[in-house]
């Protein structure tokens, strides 16, 4: 279903210069949609005009099938649906404390003083605010202070949400909780829209990528086709993303193949496969010329032994007898000890209850009981849920891309996932798997 | 960044006690240091007020006297001129300079001291407020007070934006001084005029954005005010009535006190 959409926009500057000269977009309801730029290329504009704060010269802004109206009530509506976080959080957060700020919006809507207050305080919970609640903004650290404006905007219910480069000024950290943030608010079927020179964020998170340049749209489609085009990225001052360029240089030597990739577990399975085909092994018997062995790797060594349905497995070059180095031809499938399970455990979210409804015991027993070489902790409930069963969590951030790769280097890993991202991790393992690439195994278990 | 009274009072765990039992506290104490006649009974309030921001507020006391020490130099330069041009009684002591006859007569000693003793109570009682009530909690004692909410908004987005245009101010003036804006007297004058006129830029813009932010936030007047509800504790009440009665004692019984 397409939310917004725009026909033809046009807007100019008081001056005169066409910022934005027919704009046409579509965007799906979902859906996370990333639009990046030069400076000046007309995304802080766009985002003014999508959520009427500014009128277009020319063409319309059809929110959910209808057209903008310029009236006070209509626009109200609009700016409720569409709630915009602003690139300097300091223009953003004006009221004197956190709970007065993330108060405003649910205030100006007219609710009841018990329900702002309701609202407010699950709200502040659900973003982990609370210690912050009586705090003044000028107490807050730049990720704070970004948390704190993205709860105002949130706790008006948007069904869109348009963050104006969300991650600048922002310490790694920081960014990669707003980054987590944003896709867990896109699991709440939230529309969320950002713009950003990051084009390493972009490429890794997006659904969508918009290039915008001199005021039009220049392109648009999958952050894979888009930032895969090298000189569509020069021509519109932007760089590729380092995975891509990593990927073009391992290419140019005949070590990667395939599409470009957008994630580091892109990256890895492109390096996988058939493209090393010749291996230096130490051989455990005696091989003849042309024998098909399979090949493992044993404390970094690669070793060469009978051949039995192997993940890699290849063809010896020459005789060789046990113990000697024998080069190995044809080599296909992963050289590793082995891949991993990844083994998800559903935990309550917030609002249903949250770790309070975890039998914390049952979750240390699972822990000890099985070995997990790493553990991973994804929403805020899980994350509380682990820091109350004292389960030391390997990764906080990323985490279905991290888990992965650690069961591609055949570790085992355990995930704690809050609410519907359980289900999340498991489809985006299986969605991986039915791509051709090794197997990994991902089980879920509700507790 | 700087430390602002304000933080001290965020910080403070004052903070959270019920603001009315607060301010009724400050009241006595100012009301009953101005209309003492003698110094006694601003002393005390002082004592108390210097006891409560620093044993009860946390405040740290060298932080505390610096504090209290701004004030009771004006307040100290005052007094001299009472002390030698003011009042008649007796002379206690005199000088002869340059021809002059400076004396310090009994009334005019009393009068400074006095004078004295009311700058000292009056400016603990506003730093016990200043040190234990942030703003924010003062906006909901305006509001239960039926202040005009348009005022209280107002303070409420003046008070949020002055740490804003400080961050600026701190950062124009900082990058102004590296690049030698304050070397010698004229530069710095020249210096302090562009900040002054930056500054106004500044925040003439700040309110335009200002103005987008809260319109894209639905804004439709209104502000939220918490009334936050702070039962007040028995013990602040024992304290505070044993406080304002000791206040109205002694100012009674030194009524008619004088030092000379």
């Amino acid at each position: 279903m397409i939310i917004l959409k725009t026909q033809d926009l046009k807007y100019a500057y008081p001056d005169g210069t066409m910022a934005l000269d027919g704009i046409d977009i579509e965007i799906e309801k979902g859906k996370r949609i990333a639009f990046v730029g030069p400076n000046g290329s007309g995304k802080s504009t766009l985002f003014l005009l999508l959520n009427g704060t500014l009128k277009p010269r020319q063409g319309e802004v059809l929110f959910q099938g209808r057209s903008i109206k310029y009236d006070a009530k209509s626009l109200r509506e609009v700016r409720r649906q569409i709630g915009i976080v602003f690139q300097n959080s300091d223009d953003q957060l004006f009221a004197p404390t956190v709970y007065h700020d993330v108060a405003f919006g649910p205030v100006n809507l007219g609710l009841p003083e018990e329900k702002v207050e309701r609202c407010v305080n699950h709200t502040l919970k659900y973003f982990g605010l609370t210690g912050l609640r009586d705090k003044p903004p000028h107490h807050l650290s730049g990720g704070q202070k970004k948390k704190v404006a993205i709860a105002g905007v949130f706790a008006m219910e948007p069904e869109v949400i348009i963050l104006d480069e969300p991650l600048s000024n922002l310490d790694p950290a920081g960014a990669s909780e707003i980054v987590e943030l944003l896709n867990e608010l896109k699991h709440f079927g939230k529309t969320i829209i950002i713009s950003t020179h990051d084009v390493d964020l972009a490429s890794r998170w997006a659904d969508v990528v918009y290039v915008l340049n001199g005021g039009k749209v220049y392109n648009t489609g999958h952050p894979s086709r888009i930032f895969s085009d090298r000189i569509l990225m020069e021509n519109t001052k932007l760089k590729l993303p380092t995975i891509v360029e990593t990927f073009r240089e391992f290419e140019a030597r005949g070590i990667a193949d395939g599409h470009a990739p957008m994630t580091l577990l892109d990256l890895v399975d492109s390096v996988e496969g058939p493209y090393i085909s010749v291996r230096c092994a130490v051989a455990e018997f005696d091989i003849p010329k042309g024998q098909r062995v399979g090949l493992f790797i044993r404390e970094g060594t690669i070793v060469a032994v009978p051949y039995t349905q192997q993940e890699a497995a290849g063809l010896a070059l020459c005789d060789a007898g046990a113990g000697d180095e024998v080069l190995i031809e044809g080599v296909r499938g992963s050289l590793t000890s082995g891949t991993g399970r990844i083994h998800v455990v559903r935990i309550p979210r917030v609002m249903e209850g949250g770790s309070k409804n975890v039998d914390i015991g049952d979750l240390q027993a699972l822990v000890d009981g099985a070995t997990f070489d790493r553990v991973g902790a994804m929403g805020t409930s899980a994350k509380v849920t682990a820091a109350k069963a004292g389960i030391h969590s390997d990764f906080e951030v990323d985490v279905i891309q991290s888990a992965m790769l650690s069961a591609l280097r055949g570790l085992d890993c355990l995930v704690l996932a809050s609410g519907g991202m359980a289900e999340l991790v498991k489809q985006r393992v299986d969605e991986r798997n039915s791509n051709g690439c090794r197997n990994i195994q991902c089980s879920i278990e509700k507790i | 960044m700087n430390n602002l009274l304000d933080d001290y009072a965020l910080a403070s765990p004052l903070r959270h006690s019920n603001n009315w039992v607060k301010l009724t506290v400050v009241a006595a104490g100012v009301l009953g240091g101005v209309s003492a006649a003698s110094p006694v009974t601003p002393l005390f309030i002082a004592a108390c007020m210097g006891f409560a921001a620093v044993v009860l507020a946390k405040v740290p006391v060298k932080f505390y006297l610096k504090l209290i020490a701004l004030p009771l130099g004006f307040a100290a330069t005052g007094s001299i001129v009472i002390l030698f041009f003011f009042g008649s009684g007796h002379e206690i002591a005199s000088i002869d300079t340059f021809g002059y006859h400076l004396a310090i007569r009994s009334q005019g000693l009393n009068m400074a001291v006095l004078v004295i003793a009311r700058t000292l109570s009056g400016m603990c009682c506003m730093f016990f407020l200043a040190l234990s009530t942030p703003m924010v909690e003062l906006f909901s004692v305006l509001k239960t007070s039926r202040v005009p909410d348009v005022f209280i908004e107002l303070s409420m987005l003046i008070y949020r934006y002055i740490f804003v245009l400080l961050e600026v101010a701190v950062s124009i003036k900082f990058a102004q001084t590296v690049r030698l804006g304050y070397k010698d007297f004229l530069t710095s004058l020249h210096s302090t005029g562009m900040l002054a006129g930056t500054l106004f830029i500044r925040s003439w813009e700040q309110g335009e954005r200002l103005y987008i932010t809260m319109d894209s936030r639905c804004y439709d007047g209104k502000l939220a005010m918490f009334s936050s509800k702070k039962p007040v504790k028995a013990f602040e009440l024992v304290l505070t009535s044993l406080y304002v009665i000791s206040i109205i004692a002694i100012s009674f019984s030194t009524k008619n006190m004088s030092i000379v």
